[in-house]
């Protein structure tokens, strides 16, 4: 057999950055020089997705959000039905997925997460996760779980996170880049 | 979409002779760039579906190994206990080999989501000759029947695997030529991480020449399983 690298053929999560540093500056796209970093935080949640996964199991999350204003932080997020969630990264250039283990507490860990004035995070499947652990009962695909995002210098943002069968994350558009369509 | 002057609709009140004269010549320039994005489209139209028919073009999911790999000379031990010779397991078959562990909630899960809805568009013969097996890269935590658990929360027909030894581990993980899964220390609640990579690795009666990286949508491993299964029939005529 043939065989050639088409690398554009997956799906590569956007940005492709090695994240083991999740708590140092955004690694993501869209990076404006004329954002002052210290306006007014203006963060906008894109989106929130969650894999289906039964109760016994830790569950993945994933979201998009551009800070549209200064320099800010996530201190915290809070799902229901979830008992902690943390952040993790991933090395994805060298085909390896890993975690971020920063100071673990029962908030969790990977927190605060730098969001640069003008920067989009990226938490894509198969890059930077969020790890959803002590799930009160199972995550259904068609459900939908009240998502807290708590930042430093704005008030708390809630979404909603739609649960989705773990293989139709790959299908989320919002995860990848337009290349790969 | 028509670029035809005289095609144009009149205005209400004039008639089409008054249009056609009102229409000014077109700039040799204009008609010839037309032209030229009309052959592009085209082209583009005719490639795209080539593309998508072309079973060729299965190859390019995939990342050549730089040598084929043969079914690494290891016993695991299946998830009641029985020892698996690897060579005798993926003889006479398409096998898809992942390296995990249960508590990976992000690539592993997916993957397995993924290659459990692939293979379930395949009728029970076609199913039969392609399977998949999961490896553990975390044996400490990972037991057999939790492994047995895990796995059929996809498909009971997966085989979970596990190597006897760290030793073992690695020689699987070297002789698949990705870098050794790396646990992280431990919290203080006993809980730590495991970087592992996320490649699909497909032997073809028992010898892989490609890997398949995370991201890879069940509708493209439709279609790779497809290919490798009729490759293996070939071979097999």
């Amino acid at each position: 057999m043939t065989l050639r690298s088409r690398r554009s053929a997956h799906r590569s999560p956007v940005p492709a950055c090695v994240a083991l540093i999740l708590g140092a500056a955004a690694c993501g796209s869209g990076e404006a020089a004329d954002i002052d970093p210290t306006a007014a935080s203006d963060p906008v949640v894109l989106g929130v997705y969650v894999g289906a996964t039964p109760a016994r199991y830790d569950a993945p999350a994933y979201f998009v959000i551009d800070q549209r204003g200064g320099d800010d932080e996530i201190v915290e997020m809070s799902v229901e039905r979830v008992g902690r969630v943390s952040l993790m990264g991933a090395d994805a250039e060298m085909d390896v997925t890993t975690g971020e283990a920063t100071a673990g507490d029962d908030a969790g860990t990977g927190f605060p997460l730098a969001l640069a004035a003008g920067a989009r995070r990226v938490f894509a499947p198969g890059g930077d996760h969020v790890m959803l652990e002590g799930l009160a009962d199972d995550l259904a695909p068609g459900e939908t779980l009240q998502v807290t995002f708590e930042f430093a210098r704005h008030e708390p943002v809630v979404a909603e996170a739609e649960i989705v069968q773990l293989a139709d994350l790959l299908e989320v558009d919002m995860f990848w880049e337009d290349g790969d369509r | 979409m028509t670029t035809d002057a005289s095609t144009t609709a009149p205005p209400p009140d004039a008639d089409a002779d008054a249009v056609d004269r009102a229409a000014p010549p077109r700039p040799p320039v204009v008609s010839i760039a037309v032209s030229a994005v009309l052959v592009l489209l085209i082209g583009l139209g005719v490639a795209w579906l080539r593309g998508r028919d072309d079973p060729s073009a299965i190859d390019e999911l995939g990342s050549e190994l730089p040598v084929p790999i043969d079914a690494p000379a290891l016993t695991l031990f299946d998830t009641d206990g029985a020892p698996i010779a690897l060579p005798d397991l993926f003889d006479d078959h398409v096998t898809l080999v992942y390296l995990g562990y249960l508590n990976c909630p992000d690539a592993c899960p997916i993957t397995m989501d993924v290659l459990s809805r692939a293979l379930a568009t395949r009728t029970a013969e076609t199913r039969q000759p392609v399977q998949v097996v999961f490896v553990t890269t975390d044996p400490a935590r990972d037991a057999p029947d939790e492994i047995r658990a895990y796995l059929d929360r996809f498909d009971a027909s997966f085989i979970g695997l596990t190597a006897a030894s760290d030793a073992e581990l690695a020689a699987l993980q070297d002789a698949l030529l990705v870098p050794g899964a790396v646990l992280e220390p431990a919290d203080e609640d006993g809980n730590y991480l495991v970087g592992h990579a996320t490649s699909v690795f497909v032997f073809d009666d028992g010898v892989a020449h490609q890997r398949y990286p995370f991201g890879t949508r069940q509708s493209d491993w439709e279609r790779i399983i497809q290919e490798h299964a009729d490759a293996l029939g070939d071979a097999a005529r």
